[in-house]
């Protein structure tokens, strides 16, 4: 299993944000979180990322404490609402990650490669990431998830306010990376027709609860649901986030 | 690793004309200043050496020796304006119209002057400036025409002796020299003259001022944008530690600070370059000047030099420190800012205390802490390195400055995850909520 979680409790305060969360992830698998917005799936992904610890309950990823300096270096992480260097061009931005995992080796050199093809901004990656529209800062905050090859990668709303054709095209990059590297994502959204197309198995989450975890064309064939929303509503009674 | 994220830092904040911006306006606006200040002085000292004397004399005296003081006035070059036709009881009537003469000085010879004279006691005179607003040069006009006053009467004071006025202007050859004991120097002038040294001082602390703030703001500025922009989060993921993140973040900072540093002593240079051309005009007094002594080697040890350059890094490095850690408990730019300035003024004050608190006023216990702390040691430096002498321990003390701000961020990595920032920074804007409301009823009251 590349990632174990098992009666997940997070509290801020008096406020209960995970209660008892589990499921589990295995390796290679597009994994997707999916709920509504504040049903705690930014915060599931703070803790898997070794961003926040969690109040109770057991977290493995790779079989280690989130947030160890080892995993830093194989598991990446992209926050929903991440932005960039205003006065770093794209290009300044993808080689200071590559330098940052791999020093100044060949590595590195391969990893910007790949970084720049993942981004495909052509000649636009040497402006400043200031002139970039969002769909580009998008594309470049991916690249540069996926392009230290990572063993998994963690992916908070990946598409969020992004228009169709830029979220067609993020769903492309990340498919298409798994599946020729194997490496195991896991995808947060509360799109959940984008994560019926993207993801092998999901969990759903609601005010800080899994409703439902499995595979969503065996889940959907179990509860005789036409697509992911409408199990959804069936699971949660219609219920909304808080 | 840690100098790619440098080379980041410093390419981020360089690229921004934000950031270079305050250090080269600033720049520009210290020889501006200078020129402000210089071009009322230069005119007000030129009026009164070289420019057209003028007084307006109501003689109430009318006696041989008050008649003898206007001619004594006109034969050296004073234009006299016999006003006595005016008086009506009341010297305010006459001044009045004294200033429509353009005349910025009124002698009154009081009543019974010759005849003090006769008596060789001290004669009575009067004598009124036409100011039309008060300034630090309004006055200026009236020194050389008490000068000539004063000469007459001298001069009647001692005819029939062997006096001359040069030995009764001045009865004694004195020659006044200071003796500064922790330097074991002799000054050739008296301890009021060597003002020009602390005011020497006082410079350093100015720099540092300037500088501090621009540092402490800007790295503020800075880490509040990776939480406003929503960067941190990144930043904090990626293979590096806490630490070496937030020392990235001051190395870039201090690389720049040292760029707009550049600009601000360029700056100041300017600014005292312009007002020491203004200094160097004649002026009517010599007295009170400010007198530096001729070599400067004497007072400050060159070897001196170096150590106060270490602790001027020192100082940069504490207070970028400082900004770093007000914006990381910054959700925004706009709250680093509201904390930035007051406790900035918080940390420059102790500098000042410092400079105008004699040696005396602090046992060594206290002195030593001074030399460590980052915020006093330069001031403290500077103060003693002029105006007595450092320490043998500074080296020691610059050490343990290092260690200090080196501690500061060491700690301040401990402590620097998503959670305890995202609580503090709760906490901060309430704070800075709460500080602006109170601001907002305090206007309001």
């Amino acid at each position: 299993m590349q990632v174990v979680v098992e009666n997940l409790v997070k509290r801020f305060g008096d406020f209960l944000a995970l209660r008892n969360v589990s499921f589990e992830v295995e390796e290679g698998e597009v994994f997707g979180l999916i709920g509504p917005n504040g049903a705690g799936k930014t915060t599931t992904f703070r803790i898997l990322a070794g961003l926040i610890p969690p109040t109770a309950g057991r977290v493995e990823v790779l079989g280690e404490k989130p947030g160890s300096s080892k995993l830093k270096r194989v598991v990446t992480y992209l926050p929903e609402d991440a932005g960039t260097y205003r006065n770093l061009t794209g290009y300044e931005f993808l080689k200071l990650i590559s330098e940052l995992y791999f020093g100044k080796t060949r590595e590195a050199d391969e990893a910007l490669e790949l970084g720049l093809k993942l981004a495909s901004l052509g000649e636009r990656i040497h402006e400043k990431m200031k002139n970039y529209s969002k769909g580009m800062k998008r594309r470049i905050q991916v690249a540069r998830a996926l392009m230290v090859k990572p063993k998994l990668a963690i992916l908070d709303e990946p598409t969020a306010g992004l228009d169709v054709i830029h979220s067609r095209e993020i769903r492309g990059i990340i498919v298409n990376f798994s599946r020729d590297l194997g490496t195991t994502v896991l995808i947060s959204s509360h799109n959940m027709l984008e994560v019926e197309n993207l993801c092998g198995k999901v969990a759903m989450i609601d005010r800080g609860t899994i409703v439902l975890e499995g595979y969503v064309k065996e889940l959907l064939a179990e509860r005789g649901a036409k697509n992911l929303e409408e199990l959804f509503f069936m699971a949660t009674g219609g219920g909304e986030a808080s | 690793m840690i100098r790619a994220l440098v080379a980041k830092e410093a390419k981020d904040l360089l690229r921004d004309p934000r950031i270079l911006l305050p250090f080269i306006l600033s720049a520009v606006a210290m020889p501006v200043i200078a020129i402000v200040i210089f071009l009322p002085m230069q005119s007000a000292v030129q009026q009164a050496v070289t420019g057209p004397k003028a007084v307006a004399v109501l003689d109430l005296d009318k006696t041989a020796y008050s008649q003898g003081l206007l001619s004594y006035l006109q034969s050296s070059g004073v234009q006299v304006v016999d006003v006595s036709g005016d008086y009506r009881g009341s010297i305010q009537d006459v001044v009045g119209n004294a200033s429509r003469h353009n005349v910025k000085v009124l002698l009154v010879i009081e009543k019974g002057f010759g005849g003090s004279i006769t008596e060789k006691r001290r004669a009575k005179v009067q004598l009124v400036s036409v100011i039309e607003e008060v300034t630090i040069f309004s006055g200026m006009q009236v020194a050389p025409i008490q000068e000539l006053v004063n000469n007459y009467a001298l001069q009647l004071l001692i005819k029939g002796s062997n006096l001359t006025l040069d030995i009764v202007q001045k009865p004694l050859n004195i020659t006044s020299t200071t003796y500064l004991a922790s330097k074991k120097t002799m000054f050739p002038c008296g301890p009021d003259l060597l003002m020009g040294l602390s005011m020497s001082a006082l410079l350093v602390p100015i720099i540092i001022m300037g500088v501090a703030m621009t540092v402490m703001q800007m790295s503020a500025t800075s880490m509040a944008v990776e939480n406003e922009e929503r960067t941190l989060e990144t930043l904090l993921t990626l293979p590096v530690t806490n630490t070496q993140i937030l020392l990235s973040k001051l190395l870039g900072m201090f690389i720049v600070s040292l760029v707009g540093t550049v600009f601000e002593v360029a700056g100041l240079a300017l600014y005292f370059a312009t007002l020491s051309y203004a200094l160097s005009l004649p002026a009517p007094s010599t007295q009170g000047a400010l007198t530096m002594p001729k070599n400067l080697a004497e007072v400050i040890p060159t070897s001196s030099i170096p150590l106060l350059g270490v602790s001027l890094v020192l100082s940069l490095f504490f207070y970028a420190s400082i900004g770093i850690i007000i914006g990381a408990l910054s959700r925004d730019v706009r709250i680093a800012n509201t904390f930035i300035s007051p406790i900035g003024i918080i940390f420059i004050m102790p500098a000042y205390v410092v400079v105008f608190a004699p040696s005396s006023f602090y046992g060594p216990v206290i002195r030593a802490l001074l030399y460590i702390l980052p915020i006093t040691q330069s001031t403290i430096m500077a103060r003693d390195m002029i105006a007595s002498q450092l320490p043998v321990e500074t080296p020691t003390y610059l050490l343990a400055s290092l260690l200090f701000s080196l501690a500061l961020i060491y700690s301040a990595g401990k402590f620097f995850s998503l959670e305890t920032l995202s609580s503090l920074q709760f906490r901060f804007a309430i704070f800075a909520l709460k500080l602006k409301k109170k601001k907002y009823f305090t206007i309001l009251l």
